[in-house]
């Protein structure tokens, strides 16, 4: 008993002593953590107004000089992402890209090999932040890797080098694409310059099915009418889902779309399609279309039934006729639907 | 019969010795396990991974569901806080849940709110909702008035009018971060769609500088309920729900904050109205669900405080509120028992019930009888001495040293208090834990199961303070 | 010398504002949220009034219908600084009573030119 309890004792006195080791390392790094923070504020309040003389009327100054100070270049760093959130305008944003680029690239290049994940995610953020096109080679570097780079790391290098117009994205994305969220996928595709983008719509076929599908989506949210043409053309696909998505982005647009052509939607095997052919009757209307989204108030879908009778709302006469079939039709999924749209319509219009 | 005193004695002890061990091991593994995780991403400058998430078209919208019972003091803050959060789209739906003090009035009248028709299909049933309210002011906030029917039932009210896909339930005195909504979203965005409820990290709002529902500066309190508390959760948190989260066996998405997925909430029926401990049970109604329907979702965590709650500062309340906590517990495993050491239910089945059960729940008990033990042992002799001193040693080690390891994570890695004399009065609390706070967190426990046995149920009265200026 | 009333709660929109105009020689005083800008502009005559849409305490549309309410200050020139690049929130500024509104974030040389142009016009 007595060696038991002894051993216990030692153990937890041991803990204690490792723990209270600890303690004081991290008190030592927290004095210098204030430390350098307090500096760090020191230095920015007296470059600032220096900072925004030379991005608001281009005046240079000896306070913008970084020296090879480190604690001075992360100073004049976070001091110019300050202000790159609030200003913008051609001027400001050409200094501060050019400022950024003579003063930070050498320590960045450095930093975007560091064996640290997040100062090099970190420097990733800024070299986009400032617009730093100086480093897109060590950029396309990372990118054609074959391993070592998170995909954290290489979402934001995507959306980098999209935005930069850069092609090494394509290629990438051509022979080994990045496996990403879908979410990743439309950011890196807005992101892209329109040049940029109009090539990947051209060559549309070579990449993964699912970039080509959030593309897709792309057009629609972002509107680029220039590729409606080819919205129509999926709409002939054999493809279901690329339909769908047509459908879907061609609701953003506004386009002139062969009425009677799109009815066949309302036929598809695939409530989506039904659902989304209903959707852009409603921004069309053209009356051609009445008939079948009257019957599509009848569909099993919900969903379909759902989008039916908001595109039925739409039409000029489209609430009297809604609470007709409310009344009147011998369907009861019908007259639920159009009783709950003839009352809502009301309410947003 | 002193042998037979002398065995019983000696066999207890050493039951409970082993227990303590088994703990002890466990909470070794999860710091571990902890302490990796948050070396990687603690670091990342707080905004910049958010930034595009600002942009509507990527990210899903919420509706924030709030339910009040009796807030008049602090609904105003706390709303208007919530107005002004970095999120892309979302709405706010108050529910006042029947309150017999002015909160519907305040409402009503700092938003100028006005009656609006609104009817929805009812897929959780509920107590009567009785009129719809929109601000005038502010076109995505919303408010319910409904009849009474606990928090449960105002949650699952706000989510048959809730618009979005992704609701989160929001209590009335937290204090969220701006950007908390963005870092909660991020895991599900990125998941796409595999993650069904995300929760993060709470911390006490008492002691930070707090102004119009947001937090200004953090600062650790006074008062030393409140510091205990702070380290309960750093503990909780950094300790527990870091490592459960990583592997999928997250049980607690806490009711002060989570964002969960609502056509999979829905599907599993809604919070439950007749328990104590109403987000707990839904939360492993979902790990049931996701178990038996095999749908390979997923419930995480993340580490980066979200959102800041009041802690109750006296002894009343703070012992009350343990009571209550303890029963809901017990309610949750009582009505999933059957999950319990169920390989249907995989991990969830195997690891996190039993940890709740018996690490948890019936943890309490153990201790409370280890402090027993140890003052028999010690009235009963020197010979006894020995054994007295290595329960006291594995007490020590059990409490004390595993939230002196949770103050010095919380330093090594989020350092989110930023000076040295807090850092300095949280280890040295730390290390009174198992002197005087836990034995009394204990005994509260025990209270609470001893309640529940005798048929007491339901939330007592709570003091609401109200957070902001 | 022109009088400048500002009202913004982010320290370096503040600082770049105020910078910004008090090189172009405009007097400025500032406020960090609207019940200390409401207690300002109660005490003084502004010949511009630049309030931020969201502010703690008290919301820059609140402080327009307060100022609007006072009878020596009725005529005061507003100009909003709002968040959101939205229709919506550009008209509900201008119903509440603001005479012209920029949205965030901005061009400083824009901001400028917008201040020249109020005070002038």
């Amino acid at each position: 008993m007595r060696t038991e309890v002894f051993v216990a004792l030692l153990v937890v006195l041991f803990i204690a002593a490792v723990l209270l080791v600890l303690l004081c390392y991290l008190l030592a790094r927290k004095h210098a953590d204030n430390r350098l923070a307090r500096q760090l504020e020191q230095l920015i309040e007296e470059a600032r107004p220096a900072m925004f003389a030379y991005l608001i009327h281009g005046k240079t100054s000896g306070f913008l000089d970084a020296g090879g100070s480190p604690v001075q270049i992360r100073a004049l760093e976070m001091l110019l992402d300050s202000c790159a959130d609030v200003m913008s305008g051609e001027e400001a944003t050409r200094r501060i890209t050019s400022y950024a680029e003579s003063t930070f690239t050498a320590a960045y290049r450095a930093n975007l090999f560091s064996r640290q994940w997040s100062i090099r995610m970190n420097t990733l953020y800024r070299i986009e932040r400032f617009g730093m096109t100086g480093l897109a080679p060590e950029l396309v570097k990372l990118l054609e890797r074959d391993s070592d780079v998170s995909a954290a790391e290489l979402a934001q290098i995507c959306k980098t080098l999209a935005g930069w117009g850069d092609e090494a994205l394509l290629r990438r994305l051509k022979n080994r694409p990045p496996a990403l969220p879908e979410f990743q996928r439309r950011l890196i595709l807005s992101r892209m310059s329109d040049g940029l983008f109009t090539l990947f719509m051209q060559e549309r076929v070579s990449y993964p099915r699912d970039w080509q599908l959030a593309a897709v989506d792309i057009v629609g949210i972002l509107r680029k009418l220039e590729h409606a043409d080819t919205l129509q053309e999926l709409l002939g696909h054999e493809e279901a889902e690329f339909r769908i998505r047509a459908l879907k982005a061609l609701c953003e647009l506004p386009v002139s779309v062969d009425g009677d052509g799109l009815l066949r939607h309302a036929e598809s095997a695939d409530w989506q399609e039904r659902a989304m052919a209903a959707r852009l009757f409603g921004r069309i209307r053209y009356a051609g279309f009445l008939p079948s989204l009257q019957a599509m108030l009848s569909d099993g879908s919900w969903y379909v039934r759902s989008q039916a009778a908001q595109s039925i709302c739409a039409f000029p006469d489209g609430q009297p006729l809604l609470r007709r079939i409310a009344d009147h039709s011998s369907d009861r999924f019908a007259r639920d639907m159009a009783a709950e749209w003839a009352e809502r319509g009301l309410e947003n219009g | 019969m002193a042998e037979a005193l002398h065995e019983v004695l000696l066999w207890t002890g050493r039951l409970v010795l082993g227990y303590m061990m088994i703990v002890i091991g466990f909470y070794s593994f999860f710091t571990v396990v902890s302490a990796i995780q948050l070396r990687r991403t603690a670091l990342l400058d707080d905004n910049n991974p958010y930034e595009e998430l600002l942009d509507v078209s990527y990210t899903k919208p919420i509706s924030i569901l709030v339910p009040a019972y009796n807030e008049e003091l602090g609904i105003y803050g706390s709303v208007r806080s919530l107005l002004s959060i970095h999120y892309p789209e979302y709405e706010v739906i108050v529910i006042n849940d029947g309150s017999t003090d002015a909160t519907l009035d305040v409402m009503i009248d700092r938003f100028r709110m006005v009656p609006v028709p609104r009817n929805v299909r009812k897929v959780l049933q509920t107590e009567e909702v009785r009129v719809v309210y929109r601000s005038t002011l502010y076109d995505n906030l919303y408010l319910l008035d409904k009849a009474n029917g606990g928090k449960a039932d105002a949650l699952n009210a706000g989510i048959n009018y809730a618009s979005f896909p992704y609701f989160c339930s929001l209590d009335g005195d937290s204090v969220l971060e701006r950007g908390s909504f963005l870092r909660v979203m991020k895991p599900i965005l990125d998941s796409d769609g595999d993650v069904i409820a995300s929760g993060g990290s709470i911390r006490i709002a008492n002691g930070c500088t707090i102004e119009s529902g947001e937090v200004v500066r953090i600062g650790l309190s006074r008062n030393p309920l409140v510091v205990m508390q702070v380290i309960e959760y750093l503990r909780a948190f950094l300790l527990g729900r870091i490592g459960l989260s990583r592997h999928n066996l997250l049980l607690i998405v806490s009711g002060a904050f989570g964002v969960f997925d609502k056509h999979w909430v829905v599907e599993a029926g809604g919070y439950r109205r007749s328990t104590v401990g109403e987000d707990m049970e839904l939360i492993v109604r979902l790990h049931r669900m996701n178990n038996d329907r095999k749908l390979g979702k997923k419930i995480i965590y993340i580490p980066n405080p979200v959102c800041w709650t009041v802690a109750p500062e006296s002894a009343k309340y703070l012992r009350r509120q343990r009571n209550r906590w303890h029963r809901g517990l017990l309610e949750s495993l009582k009505l999933h028992f059957t999950m319990m050491f169920n390989p249907k239910y995989g991990a969830v089945g195997l690891v996190s019930m039993p940890y709740f059960l018996f690490i948890e729940l019936l943890g309490p008990v153990v201790e409370g009888l280890t402090y027993l033990l140890m003052a028999v042992l010690f009235a009963s002799g020197p010979t006894y001495w020995p054994f007295a001193l290595l329960l006291a040693a594995a007490s020590v080690l059990y409490g004390s040293v595993f939230s002196m390891t949770a103050v010095l994570l919380e330093e090594w890695s989020l350092r989110k208090y930023p000076r040295l004399s807090d850092l300095l009065r949280l280890f040295a609390y730390a290390l009174t834990e198992s002197f005087w706070y836990r034995p009394l967190t204990v005994w509260w426990r025990i209270e609470g199961l001893l309640q529940w046995i005798v048929g007491k149920r339901g939330w007592g009265t709570m003091k609401r303070k109200g957070v902001s200026a | 010398m022109a009088s400048i009333l500002l009202a913004e709660d982010e320290p370096i929109l503040r600082m770049l504002v105020m910078d910004s105009l008090e090189d172009e020689g405009y007097e400025i005083d500032a406020a960090v949220d609207g019940e200390e800008a409401l207690e300002k502009i109660t005490a003084r005559e502004y010949d511009l009034i630049i309030l931020d849409y969201m502010m703690p305490k008290m919301t820059g549309i609140e402080v327009i219908e307060k100022t609007r309410a006072l009878p020596e200050r009725s005529g005061a020139r507003i100009l909003m600084l709002s968040a959101k690049n939205q229709q919506a929130e550009q008209d509900k500024v201008l119903q509440a009573g603001a005479d012209d509104f920029m949205s965030k974030p901005f061009s400083p040389l824009d901001l400028i030119a917008k201040v020249g142009q109020m005070l002038n016009g």
